[in-house]
Formats: structure tokens, C-alpha cells, sequence
């Protein structure tokens, strides 16, 4: 049984001009100790996605369809007290600009064992609370005896490991990274990058990166999604997807990434911009952009098949198929 | 005392931008009374140069200096000290010589087509004595008769002969004369005539720097209605797309905005040329951009808009501050191949400021990587990134993930952070992070930045 | 570069629309769609229509006075009505009869008179014009000196913004309504001169904080930075760019402005401290003054003072629920997804 596993997800927001098609018929599994990149622009759902596994989805956002499951059981189906018992404890999140969001009038440590303390309740005294604060700041990166300052004593690299602390505070078997080391120097983000890694092996956690970084995917996944407009065109393993893309977006994205490694070759554009969710297009979402698109291709929507093992792509044209 | 790279007397009119020494320092704490205030060093004496049509990046993680660059170099701050020469489209200099010794100089105002309109300065030959103020008096004088014959010099030319005017012998006062270009005089070489004593030698150097300003604004000290003219040479994109548009004027007040203020065209020419801009831009049709507002558009659209804004009044020198990189990925290779374009179209050279190495590959002939308000190394880009040798850029390099998995990345660990810019102590700003540091590091100033070979310069005692 | 070159020989000649036809258009539009959220505020509409009814009253009192109205009577300052209503409520005294006045509100009046008999009808809406002008002339005067002190601090900062962020400070300590008691003892006072007054007072005081605080965060951003590396003057910035996305938040503090205006008169007036013939404050004070106001008596004349109050009190309301509408308009954070 996978650790966690998505099946046809879909998720539509209300808006006043019409319902947003934000997420359609998403399907992945995350092993233990596996490392799965979701890759995207912006508009592409997968902070929308991951906001749904914690189920801390907006408002005027609804599940249309779909499972969940977490070791086992179906999340969309449990009472909110449940899941709170979930949250945190069973699955965590880094959110995006997490760095910004630690409340600057509060201690970091004692933010981080409140996190814990709500979530575990009795059974952490504050003594132990603060022991395990400790451990978390070694685990990280972090001098334990900084526990004791305001966030905006710390630089932004050391407020982001916090962040990440907080995350782990209760040992979660998934942790999802929205964008962890966006805003971060290059220096800075390969080492936390790096530590992020160890943790995983370390703890045998499954974890979700989501980024627009195909660099950072590249070296911390085993397995890549390419989500685009609301749908993951294309999953495989890390190497399978970069060396033998199938769907011409994954493809498209690829050449447009600048690299300081290898001959310094001319960068391809994906002309058009990404579609308005409000009225997807027809069939395939891409086929406005796409060089190969047929007749097939706007009125069908293309299933992920199955290429190699576990390669996957939805795509009517794919290529080297 | 200044540590570029260039000694004064080479430069060269291949040099559109000229940085010299320049530092940019901000008083920390507040109090009209505090007396020994701390600053942060945040250009701490930075020299290079830009060449026509070329992008020159500069490089570095945040807090080195190179956004504060970008602003000194459009003057939205001023330099605590330091210079920003600008190769001033307008003008044209010539040296005055006589039987191969300079006598004078003059610059004249040229048009687009490079015909000269006007004389612009006029200035003596080398030396402060009282012969050489005779020889400047003398010359302005009969600077007219030579004006009039460089005209009809410049009259008698192919228009399309780019090279221009060339050596001109003239005659004056009966003696024989020739008007030799200044970017031809220095091409030469200009050492020292060997007769003359230390005190000449002196006077001759300060020549040569006044001979510069002839050609050249310093733009970091000038103001007033000069600035203004002149800020049609130097213009910026900015890096928020969303933030750099203002969100109640519409894309055509936007657009037309450096015409208004610089007093070009009537309204109805003004619409003509954004227009056309747009268009240029990839915004087409233009008429339906026109009068949209910029919430209207998306992010890479609102980029060209700022693109289209800073190209209207065809400057020759951009300063673009991380133009994509609040962009998708798909969407900046769109920007920065237009941008390329229009440097081809426009003869146009562009500062690019990034933190993002791969980009700079991309984008930039020479780079220059910054840390903590200095230059660490600068060259040609495909010398600095494949083979760095400064310790601060084979880390940084080091650092950059590489969007192919097969590919295993040795990343080099470096101790500590990147120290405060508050009063930085007199030696390497990189000591306390290199792993070749030594006791000469120690001991003296920040290594001064020294030719290593083909255009690569490295600041490091070690390397 | 001096002069845009002419479109190069060949090209088609765009028929492009010409700026202006353009910008009234947007105009146009902008206004459709702030009146569609304002309208759907419905607190705002609500303000609206209160506003509406007092304007049309403001209006209506000329019209009435040159028409079915008799100027003896009818007139708010100086009428007199002999005879306001049905025998019993003349009075003997002395053997002669008397009208007793106050009357309460009848067919002839419709709210009934004051103790000299005077239609209060009359002076209702005598002084809704009187007051429309007091309130709006006020505001504008605050929002205009306020929004310019706001913008100059802001882009200046140095002792300039010192300079007028310390004087705000001081106005704000001010006992406003004691120092006006004082003014109104030394000078006196009128509707223009109040005006006046209220206006600097208010454009010197809170308002100038809250919108410098917003022109700080105009200031800031990369667009005013782009006008002045095209070479904008420092004049240029302020009017172009860091006033005009003031003048949203300008207006709505107008409306608030209004209404402090107005219920500052109506202070004063009672205290008797203006020079005024007549307004709403006035006729509460006539109430106070004739006895009508205090004790046992409030219930026996109501009509004096009643219309008036609820009159101070809706347009203040009113001006208020208006700012309350465009609020959300001016701060589109607060608009419901």
C-alpha cells in the first residue's frame, strides 16, 4: 500500500465570474522515503493540489471528485476533527514564503512548541516540548541555543530551516515543500536543499516538492509531475522525464531552461500563455500551444497511458514514443 | 587610489559605460549629533566597463551590491564617490596636433547622422602654464574656420560611412594642422612623451582624463537640465512587472511617459511611436493595448510594456534589474530573446543584473561577480563560469543545481554567512569564508583586481 | 532622437483612436463599474438616497417660498403665523385672543411651529441647504490640504514631513470644539468662516496621517522609480503619480469629513456660539432656550427640536454609510470574491 495516494482528483474554486477548473483528474502515488517533484507555472494547480491534501483548501473551493488516501484511508472522508488529527502529525507543509509567515512577536522556539503542543496535546510537557525543539534545530541545521530569539533575528535562510523545524515537529510521514528555497541565495538553498534530503532518508519520509525550478526538481526527486493547467500531463521516474520527455510541455519546458553545465545551445519559447481556467479549452489544455496538435487534440482529452514502467504521459502525439 | 582594471590612459572608444572607483556608502542609525557614524558599504569601489552592443552581467546573491549598482548607474542614487563615464552619443572630439605633438582639443554636437552642428568645448593642449593657456586662447579663437572646415568635411561623406570623419588636415594661421579623433589619438597609445619631468608627466595625465571628458558625461556628477537631457542616453527595466507599472494610467500613458516628461512630440506623434513600440514589443495588435490598464495583462505582457517603456526614447545603455526572474519559465525566454532583439535593433548595450548564473550565461558576453559590494572576478562568461578562480565563485558556481539528473554536482562548502556590509574591516571581504586564506590576506587591503589572461580578472592574493 | 522620426515611407497608416475619445471612454466604463459595487454595498445606496431626500428639501424651500407659500408667514426667520390652527389653541389673555404658539404640526404646518411662530418646516429645509454647503465646503477644503501636505511629506520626508507630522500631532491634541467656543467668542462666526475653520483644521490634523501613510506606499514602488529615470521632476511624480492614487482614498475620507462637519456646527450652535440665522443646531437651541427641552416640558412641543436632531443626525448617517459604500470600492481587499 502506497503511503499516499491520489486518485482522479478534482478540485473547482466558486469565483463570481464562473467556476475556476483548477485541479482535473490528478492521479500519483508517494512511497515511503520517496522524493516526488511536482513541476509548474504559475496557474498550474499544484499549490492548489497540495493545499488539498492538507484539506485547507479556501472557502469557495470544492472537491469535485477524487480520493485521497493516506495509509489507507480516504481523507476527503474524514470529519474535520479527524483531520486535524492528520494534519500535522500525518502530513505537513512548508507554504510558500513560509519564511514571512513566523510571527515576528513570538520567540521561534516557542512558536514551534506551540505547533507542537496543539498538535500533540498532553502527551509533550513543555520540558519535553523543548527537548524535541532542540533535536528539531540540530535536525535542521539550526544553533539550538537560538531558540530563544524573534524571527527577525534570524536571516532568511535560517528563518526557512525554522519553518521546516516547525514541520517536522511531529514527526509527519509526508512533508510537502511548496517553493521551499524560492526567495533563497544559491548558496543557501543548495544547503538546505541538501539537509532536506538527508532528513528524508534519515526519517524514511515521503515528500512532495513542488517548485517551478526544474533545476531543484531534477536533483532532489525520484519521481517528476508535470502539471499544467490543472492537469499532470506527464509522470516518471527523474532521469526517465528529463532524458526522454514525452509530452511536447515537458519538452518545451526543458529547452527553455537556461543550464551552466553542458554546450550553451539556443533556448527555446512555448509561445501563448497558459490557458484562462475559467473556460479551459477543449480537449488536450496545451493544444493552443502545441506544435503538433491535431484535430484529436481539440476535441479529446488525451489519458495518461503508460510508456515505460512507470512513465506516464497524456499526450495524443507523444514523443519518442 | 583606484583599483580598476584599466590604467587612465586607456581609454578607449570602445567603452560606452566607464565605471571608476565607484562606492556607494549609507549612514547606519539616525541623529544629527552622532559623530562617528558606521556605514553600510554597499558599493565599496567597484570598476569596469561596458562596451557598445554588448550585455555585461552582474552577478551575486542578495545584499552584494549589484542592485545598488543598477541604481547608481540610472541615478537613482548618487555615489558617495567614484565615476560613471558615458560615451555621449551626441558628441564628437577631436585632438588638435601639430607635427604629432596635441596642441589643443575640441568637441563638437553631431546629429544622428553624424554630422557635426555645433562646437561643444574647446580645450587647450597638456600642461598649466601660462604657454599653454596662451595656446587654448589662441584656439578659441580660431575655432570657428576649423569648425567650418570639419563640416565640410563631414558634408563631403557617405552618409552610410559609419567610420566617420577621420584624420583632417587643416590649415591655420598658416601653420599645418591635423584634427585627429580622439578614439584614433588614444588607440594609439598614450604614454608620456620620455622628455617630459614628473610634474609634466602629471599634467599630461590630467590632459588625457580632461581629453576623456570630451567625449564622455560623468554621469555621477551631473544635474539640472543636464541630467534630464541626458537621461535619454541611460534608462531601466525593473524586476516586478506588477509593481513597475503604475495601476491607473493605461498602457499608452505608461509607454509615453518618457516622452511626456522629455517634451518629445505632440500627443498624436507620441501615440504614432508607442504604437509602434508595442508593436515592436510583440503586443499586437497595439490599438487593442493601447487603452487597457495594466491589471489587464499578464505578467510577461506587463514586462514588455516596461520593455516598451524603457526603449521609446532609444537610449543606448539599459540597466535591466532581474527583468524575469518574477517570471514563468516559460514565459523568460520569450522576454529575454527580445530583449536581445531590440539590443540588435536599438544598438543597444544592457547592464544585466541577476542572481541567476544559468541566465547570465545565456544573456551576457562578460560578467562580473559581486560579493559584499566588491568585484571578486569578471570576464568573459563562459571563462568565468566553466573555469572560475576566485575561491567566492567556484562556490557559487558549485551551488547551482543543474536541470539534469544524470549530471552529479560537486557543490564546495563554505564556512559561515556572508558577513555584515557595516563597516567592513580593511582586508579581503571574503577572509573569514576561504579556504585558501592566508596570512597576506590578512594582513592587507582587499586584493585589487588583476588580469589573469584573455579578459579575466580575479581579485585574490591566492590564485 | 530629439524628434520622433515620421513612420517610415510604406507603412499603413493606423487609424488610431485618439487619447482623449479613449480616456473619457474609460471613464465611462470606471464609472459604470464603481457605481455597480458601490451599489452593491447597499449600506451606500442607503447613504445615497438620504442625501437625496435632504438635497431635494434644500431645493424644494425656494420654490415653495415663491410659490404656494405666504413670505409673512412662511418665512424661517421672520415669520409669523396669527392664526396657526383650530380655535382651541388660541388663547385669552387679557382678553384678547392670542395665538399660542408653539403649535403642533397641522395641515397649515406641517411640522408645527416654533414658540414665535415660525413654520418649522420651513427651517428644516431653510437649513439643509445651509448645511449641504457648510459640510461639503469643509471636507473639500480638508481633503485638499491634506491630500497635498500628504503627498509633499511623503516625497520629501527631512523636516518638511517633520515639519507637518508634528503640527498633525498638535491639531489632533487640540480640544476642537473648546477652541472653536473660543474663536466663536472673539470673531463671529458664519457658515464661510466656520467652514474655513473646520476645513484647516481637519486638513492639518488625522486625515493628513492616514493618507501620508498611503502616499509612503506609492512612493515606494518601482513606477515612481521608472518616472525618474525618464527624467521626471520632482513635480511630476506628485501629480501624476502619488496624487492620483491618493485622490481614491481622498475621497472617501471627504465623506467622513462631512459628517464631522456638520455635527460640529450643531454643537456650536447650541452653545450659541455662531453667528447664524438659522440652521438644524439653532433650532435645537431654540428648543433649549424657550425651555422646551428640559424636564417635563420635552414631550410638550417635540416637533421643535425633533425634526431637526433626526435631521442632524440622518445626513451625518447618511455621508457616513456613502463612505462606508466606497470603501470597498477604494480598498478592493474588502470586496467579497
Amino acid at each position: 500500500m502506497a503511503l499516499l495516494e491520489v486518485r482522479n482528483l478534482r478540485i473547482r474554486y466558486r469565483t463570481k465570474k464562473g467556476e475556476v477548473h483548477a485541479v482535473d483528474d490528478v492521479s500519483f502515488t508517494l512511497e515511503r522515503g520517496e522524493a516526488l517533484g511536482l513541476v509548474g507555472e504559475s496557474g498550474c494547480g499544484k499549490t492548489t493540489l497540495a493545499l488539498a491534501l492538507m484539506r485547507l483548501l479556501p472557502e469557495n473551493a470544492y472537491v469535485l471528485g477524487g480520493e485521497i488516501l493516506f495509509q489507507g484511508r480516504n481523507l476527503l472522508e474524514l470529519s474535520e476533527e479527524e483531520m486535524r488529527r492528520v494534519r500535522w502529525k500525518g502530513i505537513a507543509m512548508v507554504f510558500q514564503a513560509a519564511m514571512n509567515s513566523l510571527n515576528p512577536v513570538y520567540r521561534v522556539g516557542d512558536q514551534i512548541i506551540e505547533a507542537i503542543q496543539t498538535h500533540q496535546g498532553d502527551a509533550f510537557s513543555i520540558e519535553e516540548a523543548r527537548k524535541k525543539v532542540r533535536e528539531l534545530f540540530e535536525l535542521v541545521g539550526l544553533n539550538p541555543r537560538r531558540m530563544n530569539d524573534y524571527p527577525h533575528e534570524y536571516s532568511g535562510g535560517m528563518r526557512q530551516r525554522a519553518v521546516i523545524a516547525m514541520a517536522l515537529a511531529c514527526d509527519p510521514a509526508v512533508i510537502i515543500a511548496d517553493e521551499p528555497t524560492t526567495a533563497l541565495d544559491v548558496i543557501i538553498q543548495d544547503r538546505i536543499l541538501r539537509r532536506l534530503d538527508k532528513i528524508r532518508a534519515q526519517l524514511n519520509m515521503g515528500v512532495i516538492y513542488i517548485s517551478h525550478d526544474i533545476a531543484v526538481i531534477a536533483e532532489v526527486s525520484h519521481k517528476v509531475g508535470i502539471m499544467y493547467a490543472g492537469n499532470l500531463v506527464e509522470i516518471g521516474p527523474t532521469a526517465e522525464i528529463f532524458q526522454n520527455p514525452h509530452h511536447p510541455y515537458t519538452a518545451g519546458l526543458m529547452s527553455a531552461f537556461p543550464s551552466i553545465r553542458g554546450e550553451k545551445r539556443e533556448l527555446t519559447t512555448i509561445p501563448g500563455e497558459p490557458p484562462n481556467l475559467l473556460t479551459p479549452p477543449p480537449g488536450c489544455r496545451f493544444h493552443p500551444r502545441c506544435p503538433y496538435a491535431t484535430a484529436v487534440c481539440r476535441e479529446k482529452v488525451p489519458p495518461l497511458e503508460v510508456f515505460e514502467g512507470e512513465h506516464r504521459a497524456a499526450c495524443w502525439h507523444p514523443l519518442n514514443a | 587610489m583606484t583599483t580598476h582594471p584599466h590604467p587612465p590612459t586607456a581609454v578607449a572608444a570602445e567603452e560606452l559605460v566607464r565605471v571608476e572607483a565607484l562606492k556607494k556608502y549609507f549612514p547606519v542609525g539616525r541623529g544629527f549629533l552622532a559623530r562617528r557614524r558606521s556605514f553600510v558599504h554597499a558599493v565599496d569601489g567597484i570598476s569596469f566597463d561596458i562596451k557598445p552592443k554588448e550585455t555585461f552581467g552582474l552577478v551575486g546573491e542578495s545584499g552584494c551590491g549589484k542592485t545598488t549598482t543598477g541604481k547608481l548607474l540610472v541615478k537613482l542614487l548618487d555615489p558617495t564617490e567614484g565615476q560613471i563615464w558615458i560615451r555621449d552619443s551626441r558628441r564628437l572630439g577631436f585632438v588638435l596636433q601639430q607635427d604629432g605633438v596635441p596642441v589643443g582639443a575640441l568637441s563638437v554636437f553631431v546629429d544622428e547622422k553624424g554630422r557635426p552642428q555645433q562646437i561643444a568645448q574647446v580645450m587647450g593642449g597638456p600642461g598649466a602654464g601660462a604657454q599653454a593657456k596662451a595656446g587654448a586662447q589662441r584656439l578659441r579663437r580660431q575655432v570657428k574656420p576649423l569648425f567650418t572646415q570639419l563640416q565640410r568635411r563631414a558634408q563631403a561623406l557617405d552618409p552610410t560611412d559609419v567610420a566617420g570623419i577621420g584624420t583632417l588636415d587643416v590649415e591655420l594661421d598658416g601653420r599645418r594642422l591635423s584634427l585627429v579623433p580622439i578614439s584614433r589619438f588614444l588607440e594609439k597609445g598614450t604614454p608620456p612623451p620620455p622628455a617630459m619631468n614628473e610634474r609634466e608627466k602629471a599634467d599630461w595625465q590630467r590632459w588625457l582624463e580632461a581629453l576623456q571628458r570630451l567625449e564622455y558625461t560623468d554621469f555621477a556628477h551631473i544635474s539640472g537640465p543636464h541630467l534630464k537631457r541626458f537621461r535619454r542616453e541611460v534608462q531601466m527595466i525593473f524586476q516586478d512587472p506588477y509593481e513597475s507599472l503604475n495601476p491607473r494610467m493605461t498602457i499608452f500613458d505608461i509607454v509615453a511617459e518618457p516622452l511626456a516628461v522629455q517634451h518629445i512630440g505632440t500627443i498624436a506623434e507620441r501615440e504614432l511611436r508607442v504604437a509602434e513600440m508595442l508593436e515592436m514589443v510583440g503586443l499586437s495588435p497595439p490599438e487593442s493595448f493601447l487603452f487597457r490598464y495594466p491589471h489587464e495583462l499578464s505578467g510577461g505582457q506587463r514586462q514588455r510594456v516596461a520593455i516598451a517603456r524603457a526603449m521609446i526614447i532609444h537610449p543606448t545603455f539599459v540597466v535591466a534589474d532581474e527583468p524575469t526572474s518574477m517570471l514563468d519559465v516559460s514565459i523568460r525566454t520569450g522576454i529575454m530573446k527580445l530583449m536581445m532583439e531590440l539590443q540588435q535593433e536599438f544598438r543597444i548595450s544592457y547592464l544585466y543584473i541577476t542572481h541567476d548564473l544559468a541566465v547570465a550565461r545565456y544573456m551576457c558576453e562578460r560578467i562580473a561577480v559581486m560579493y559584499l559590494g566588491k568585484i571578486v572576478e569578471m570576464g568573459p562568461t563562459e571563462d568565468v563560469i566553466q573555469n572560475p578562480l576566485h575561491p567566492y565563485t567556484k562556490a557559487l558556481i558549485s551551488a547551482v543545481p543543474i536541470p539534469d539528473p544524470t549530471v552529479k554536482r560537486e557543490p564546495i562548502e563554505l564556512k559561515g554567512d556572508v558577513p555584515s556590509p557595516i563597516d567592513p574591516p580593511p582586508r579581503c571581504r571574503f577572509l573569514d569564508r576561504c579556504p585558501l586564506a592566508t596570512e597576506r590576506c590578512q594582513q592587507e587591503d582587499h586584493p585589487p583586481l588583476e588580469d589573469k589572461g584573455g579578459g579575466h580578472y580575479v581579485a585574490c592574493y591566492e590564485v | 532622437m530629439a524628434t520622433v522620426p515620421a513612420p517610415p515611407k510604406g507603412s499603413p497608416t493606423r487609424h488610431l483612436e485618439s487619447p482623449w475619445r479613449a480616456r473619457l471612454r474609460l471613464m465611462r466604463r470606471g464609472l459604470a463599474t464603481n457605481w455597480g459595487l458601490f451599489w452593491e454595498s447597499r449600506i451606500g445606496p442607503i447613504g445615497l438616497f438620504i442625501i437625496l431626500f435632504y438635497g431635494l428639501l434644500a431645493l424644494a424651500h425656494p420654490i415653495l417660498m415663491a410659490t404656494i407659500w405666504d413670505p409673512a408667514i412662511y418665512d424661517p426667520v421672520t415669520g409669523f403665523d396669527p392664526d396657526p390652527g383650530p380655535a382651541w389653541h388660541m388663547e385669552k389673555v387679557n382678553q384678547y385672543l392670542v395665538p399660542k404658539h408653539p403649535a403642533p404640526p397641522s395641515a397649515k404646518h406641517w411640522l408645527g411651529t416654533d414658540p414665535w411662530g415660525r413654520d418649522i418646516f420651513s427651517q428644516l429645509a431653510y437649513s439643509a441647504r445651509a448645511e449641504f454647503f457648510l459640510g461639503v465646503m469643509a471636507a473639500l477644503i480638508t481633503v485638499v490640504i491634506g491630500t497635498l501636505v500628504a503627498a509633499v511629506s511623503a516625497y520629501y520626508g527631512g523636516f518638511v514631513d517633520t515639519f507637518f507630522m508634528r503640527l498633525a500631532d498638535v491639531v489632533l491634541l487640540f480640544p476642537v470644539i473648546a477652541f472653536l467656543i473660543v474663536l466663536g467668542g472673539m470673531f463671529q462666526l458664519n457658515m464661510y468662516s466656520l467652514a474655513l475653520v473646520l476645513g484647516l483644521i481637519g486638513g492639518f490634523g488625522g486625515i493628513t496621517i492616514v493618507l501620508k501613510s498611503q502616499a509612503l506606499s506609492i512612493k515606494v514602488k518601482p513606477f515612481i522609480e521608472a518616472a525618474r529615470v525618464a527624467g521626471g521632476s520632482h513635480l511630476h511624480v506628485i501629480l501624476t503619480h502619488i496624487i492620483p492614487n491618493l485622490l481614491p482614498l481622498s475621497f472617501l475620507y471627504m465623506m467622513f469629513s462631512v459628517t464631522s462637519a456638520i455635527f460640529s456646527e450643531a454643537v456650536l450652535s447650541f452653545f450659541g456660539i455662531l453667528n447664524l440665522q438659522m440652521s438644524w443646531g439653532m433650532m435645537v437651541r431654540m428648543a433649549e432656550i424657550s425651555g422646551y427641552l428640559t424636564g417635563d416640558a420635552i414631550t410638550k412641543a417635540w416637533w421643535i427640536f425633533f425634526p431637526a436632531s433626526v435631521s442632524i443626525t440622518a445626513l451625518c448617517a447618511a455621508f457616513y454609510l456613502v463612505g462606508r459604500g466606497l470603501d470597498e470600492i477604494v480598498n478592493p481587499r474588502l470586496r467579497k470574491r
